[in-house]
């Protein structure tokens, strides 16, 4: 019987679950629904683990979820993942039983807007080509050494300082002008045209603008459509040096030339001043020497004309010479006639003696003084034709006219063939050949005044006499 | 706001760019060392590139390494301090 103090029976429970029961029911409840959701939010709280795995919470206003990427999805994700991305995932949620917990695992990962933005960055590079601002020829040479260079960059960053350094380690006296600007964030676009604005205003011969490397956000700035138009209407040309190697931005595309880094744009921008001081010092050097040969050459010819002019007693001289040899030559030709005519006539008469003695005798001694005759007249005409010719000669090959100083009244005397000057060459007795200017006399010296002093002008000879 | 291509400010007088100088300079010396020029003409050519290479020389010396930051004054004009004593980047 049931009694008044038996237990009541216990009301009707739902069934107890265990805690694996309630995990697979929950994962078997949400799961499937929610196997393959996008999922925006903001990046914070990011571990990236040695395994490659990345944890990472995904969070609004409201709520926050737990993701992960797995290592092999992470490796493939193109962006700079951070703290405080805004993203846009793919994936699906896991509940993780032993710990109670559930995740996002995601497949696809991509910042915020990314795609949109893509495709407006994609336009304005076709648009701003289609106009041709993109175009190489357009594309202005640099100054080879300006005489100021402008800088647009964030005063406080590394990328100015190196910069600074290496334009001054080439050229130590370059004059740089810096216009502060921000380099990213909302806004920064703006300033780097006011920048540049700054610089074209102060004059410079080149503009450069740059900043150090980044995320394609941190450099999304230079993406802009006005500031890309403010450099291709820039009066200067422009150097743009924005990122690193693989960043190209809008403006990197402008620009008249662009730099990988910082430290390049310093590089294109200013020549080495101590190559260039050397290839000066070289030149300055050709030009000297070129103009010493110049001189030296010249200096040469003068010496040796002058030495060839220098001594006009050596021309009288030499003509002198000139004439002892004409007038030798002709009284050797003579003579050797004589020779030859008195052996012809001594073997003739030799031959007739031996014949006709007597009148043959009176033939040959008719024929001998004829011949003689002849011979004298010859020779007498002979050396008036020659003396004549060789006067002529004399004056023809003497420019310095000794002839003609003979045709002036004066005389030259010979003895022995060789000209005198002084009485005291010559002794009462001597042959003098006289030569005129025109003709010559066989002299004899009937007598002479005592030797007078030398005439002062005339080469002094030693006394003959 | 974009900057205008046309507009070109006023600079101090412009001189002779330096590889322009060069360049006459490296011409006359050719022509010197061709050794064909009448002497007058050459002591003139020598004259001239003793005074290009003159100019050259001083544009490379120019020491003063000058480093300014630009400001824009209220008034729109254009204000230059050594660098260093400014450190807001604007």
């Amino acid at each position: 019987m049931p009694g008044l103090f038996d237990r009541p029976p216990p009301p009707r429970e739902p069934r107890v679950l265990t805690v694996g029961e309630l995990t697979r029911r929950l994962k078997g409840a949400v799961e499937p629904v929610f196997q393959d959701v996008w999922v925006s939010g903001e990046v914070g709280n990011l571990r990236r683990q040695p395994s490659g795995h990345v944890y990472f919470g995904l969070k609004d206003a409201d709520a926050s979820v737990d993701a992960v990427l797995w290592a092999t999805t992470a490796r493939k994700v193109k962006f700079d993942l951070r703290d405080g991305t805004e993203v846009v995932a793919r994936g699906r949620i896991e509940i993780y039983a032993p710990r109670g917990r559930y995740q996002l695992v995601v497949q696809e990962i991509e910042p915020r807007g990314a795609g949109a933005r893509a495709v407006a960055l994609q336009q304005l590079k076709e648009r701003l080509a289609a106009e041709g601002l993109l175009d190489p020829a357009r594309k202005r040479p640099l100054p080879f050494l300006p005489g100021r260079i402008g800088v647009a960059t964030s005063t406080s960053g590394a990328a100015l300082q190196d910069f600074l350094r290496v334009v001054h380690g080439r050229f130590p006296g370059a004059r740089v002008l810096v216009a502060g600007c921000r380099v990213q964030g909302d806004g920064a676009a703006a300033t780097v045209i006011s920048a540049l604005r700054l610089l074209v205003d102060s004059g410079v011969d080149v503009a450069v603008v740059t900043r150090g490397g980044g995320s394609a956000d941190d450099l999304w700035e230079f993406n802009d459509e006005r500031l890309a138009r403010s450099i291709a209407a820039c009066p200067v040309p422009v150097v743009s040096a924005v990122g690193h190697e693989v960043d190209v931005t809008v403006a990197d595309l402008v620009a008249d030339v662009r730099a990988a880094t910082p430290t390049h744009a310093a590089e294109v921008v200013v020549p080495v001043r101590d190559d260039l001081v050397a290839s000066l010092s070289a030149l300055r050097g050709r030009l000297v020497r070129a103009e010493g040969n110049a001189l030296g050459e010249r200096r040469r010819v003068l010496r040796a004309l002058r030495a060839e002019l220098s001594d006009p007693r050596r021309i009288l001289s030499d003509q002198r010479r000139r004439l002892d040899e004409a007038l030798h030559r002709l009284e050797g030709a003579a003579a050797a006639w004589l020779r030859v005519e008195r052996a012809r006539v001594a073997s003739a008469a030799e031959t007739l003696r031996r014949r006709e003695p007597r009148a043959l005798l009176r033939e040959l001694r008719r024929r001998r003084d004829a011949a003689r005759e002849r011979l004298v007249a010859w020779s007498a005409a002979t050396f008036r034709r020659e003396s004549t010719r060789v006067a002529g000669l004399a004056a023809r090959l003497e420019p310095a006219n000794v002839a003609m100083i003979l045709s002036r009244g004066f005389a030259l005397a010979l003895r022995d063939g060789r000209p005198i000057r002084r009485s005291g060459e010559a002794v009462p007795g001597d042959s003098l050949r006289v030569v005129l200017g025109e003709g010559w006399l066989d002299t004899r010296v009937e007598s002479r005044d005592t030797p007078p002093a030398p005439i002062p002008g005339l080469p002094a000879r030693t006394d003959e006499a | 706001m974009t900057v205008s291509r046309e507009k070109k400010p006023p600079q101090e007088a412009v001189a002779e760019p330096y590889d322009q100088i060069v360049e006459r300079l490296e011409k006359l010396v050719v022509e010197l060392e061709g050794g064909k020029l009448p002497l007058e003409k050459s002591l003139e050519t020598f004259a001239e590139g003793v005074k290009l290479a003159r100019e050259a020389g001083r544009k490379l010396d120019e020491a003063e390494r000058r480093v300014e930051l630009l400001l824009r004054a209220e008034d729109g004009s254009v204000v230059a301090r050594p660098l260093g004593e400014e450190d807001d980047g604007a």
